[in-house]
């Protein structure tokens, strides 16, 4: 049995004696260490490493701020022609990609669920960089104003309401009397942004023309909270000079199409960008900080009072320690003297 | 080689306080010959446990020189104290100062354990027997040492001081917690040692324990009063 062996038996032995001890080592190490190792993950996921995007760093979901005569913000929120205008003239991003959120029935299904549905320009699945189970995402067959009626469907809702069926392309699927082919299922390690509302999957994906706020088309007065625009910035610009470019591209036009209707006299429109990482993270990052400090105060509290704990234990085998030092053992510690 | 096994000369040693300055040992001179059968004794006080401190290297002098074996040990570092102590002294105290934790066979190995060089579990075992059977204990490894009585428990220490072979036996009052006749078989096993050719230096209050010893010392208030002659290390 080798000198290492030997200390590790020994050190067994006496902390089997002291159960109370090691008990208390381990559960105040235990608990603090991992609740240390949770933030550290959370403060991973949500600081370093927030989103599962490629160049997410480039992405930003543009706001659109409607301010009043005083200069306030009155809504933030796009109107239907207005969010076209800046989908078709703007300079700024390389790729950009309108969605917009809803809910529908899938009639062609006996059980007839209600899925949340998302309308998408067909730049969506390529600015988050989606894998498919099978089939294709959506392309320049779907482009806006093609009313090509294909969709793609989630990997959820391919499991849970099609059994998996290895025949899914050649299915189609029923939303509001229009009778849609499915092209594609989403890769399982697909992760939605849930930039609307937390917890919210779209089971199904529609192209942009067949969106429910459609009847607003020609309404430069209305606004709609479900109506999003999301691009990648060109590497040249910053979201300052962005949001300087937009402002003025998107609020003259506005102002001018809403020059017949009083109530918006004064008004202009304020583009402003977030990046897609606050969108959806919000300022939980600010949480994780706090959430971090207290932790290691947490860690320094426990250290220190293993520390204590050992310094007691130290102290109670003075007599044994002054047995080893008369025998011969060295100033640093074998493995026995700690723990035995 | 020498047999010259622990050479002290001019040694002092003087505990300092802010207000006080207290002089433990005074000029003490002394050798000890492989094979000798020291005893120092004296009254509570004269300095008896600082010179057995300092010749079992757990304290510093304040002056003078010490050589064990033909090595200066006067001034070490704590490490390298260890180390003369694991390698060249034997240690044997009144309260027996055995691990209540270990057995008696790892009571016994624990210098052997110590050792720069770690030897095998097998030579650590043979060693362990060999010294177990000097001291007429070796019906007993597996005992603890509460499971044994005091004569049993210093025999045991006995064998522990034996195992690395020391070049000398440090015993302190190795009778102080024993009864007569367990206190006469500790001495019987001391004098038999002795007799093979181990070096002993004892200090004890028993005379009749220090009449067995072949020289005797006598300290008073840190001086020794019968100084054997001083010899030269070759």
């Amino acid at each position: 049995m080798s000198q290492l062996l030997y200390q590790q038996k020994q050190a067994w032995m006496s902390l089997k004696k002291k159960v109370g001890f090691v008990s208390t080592v381990v559960i105040t190490m235990g608990t603090t260490l991992g609740a240390l190792l949770c933030i550290l993950t959370l403060g991973y996921l949500l600081i370093v490493e927030p989103l599962p995007y490629p160049e997410q760093e480039k992405l930003y979901k543009v706001n659109h701020a409607i301010g009043d005569k005083s200069g306030e913000t009155n809504a933030t929120a796009f109107t239907y022609p207005g969010l076209i205008h800046l989908y078709k003239n703007q300079q700024v991003f390389d790729k950009t990609a309108l969605i917009q959120y809803g809910e529908d029935v899938l009639t062609s299904l006996p059980s007839q669920p209600t899925l949340s549905t998302g309308y998408v320009t067909p730049e969506w699945f390529a600015l988050l960089g989606a894998k498919m189970q099978m089939g294709r995402s959506f392309e320049e067959t779907e482009a806006l104003d093609t009313f090509n009626p294909v969709a793609v469907i989630s990997y959820k809702t391919w499991q849970d309401e099609f059994a998996s069926a290895t025949d899914m392309l050649d299915k189609k699927v029923s939303f509001s009397g229009v009778s849609f082919r499915v092209i594609g299922v989403l890769g399982e390690n697909f992760v939605e942004p849930q930039i609307k509302q937390t917890g919210r999957d779209v089971g199904m994906w529609f192209p942009w023309d067949y969106n429910l706020d459609v009847r607003m088309k020609e309404r430069w007065g209305n606004i709609s909270g479900a109506l999003t625009f999301v691009g990648k910035l060109k590497e040249s610009l910053t979201a300052a000079q962005a949001e300087q470019i937009l402002t003025p591209l998107v609020s003259d036009t506005w102002v001018e199409n809403v020059a017949s209707i009083p109530f918006f006299s004064g008004w202009s429109v304020n583009v402003e960008l977030e990046s897609l990482q606050t969108a959806i993270v919000g300022d939980s990052q600010n949480t994780v900080y706090k959430l971090l400090a207290g932790v290691f105060g947490l860690v320094l509290i426990a250290f220190a009072n293993i520390a204590n704990l050992f310094m007691s234990r130290t102290a109670e085998q003075q007599r044994q320690l002054a047995i080893y030092a008369a025998l011969g053992a060295k100033k640093i510690p074998p493995v026995s003297w700690l723990t035995g | 080689m020498s047999d010259i096994k622990i050479q002290m000369k001019n040694i002092s040693k003087v505990f300092e306080t802010d207000e006080l300055e207290t002089h433990a040992l005074k000029n003490i001179n002394i050798t000890i010959n492989s094979g000798d059968y020291v005893s120092i004794s004296g009254p509570s006080g004269c300095g008896k446990s600082t010179l057995l401190s300092i010749l079992g290297l757990l304290d510093m002098p304040s002056g003078g020189e010490y050589f064990i074996e033909g090595t200066n040990v006067t001034d070490l570092s704590l490490d390298e104290a260890a180390e003369i102590r694991n390698s060249k002294i034997g240690f044997i105290f009144q309260s027996f100062n055995l691990i209540d934790e270990l057995s008696v066979f790892d009571n016994v190995a624990l210098p052997l354990r110590y050792k720069t060089k770690v030897p095998s579990e097998k030579e650590i075992s043979d060693r362990v027997h060999e010294c177990l059977e000097l001291v007429d204990m070796s019906h007993r490894t597996s005992h603890k040492p509460n499971q044994l009585s005091g004569g049993q428990q210093q025999r045991i220490a006995i064998a522990r001081a034996l195992v690395a072979n020391p070049a000398i036996l440090l015993v302190d009052e190795p009778t102080g917690n024993l009864d007569s006749k367990s206190g006469d078989q500790v001495m019987d096993v001391l004098e038999k040692l002795n007799e093979c050719g181990t070096t002993i230096c004892m200090v004890t209050h028993d005379p009749r324990y220090a009449d067995m010893a072949n020289i005797q010392l006598k300290l008073l208030d840190g001086s020794i009063l019968t100084t054997p002659e001083l010899q030269e290390a070759v």
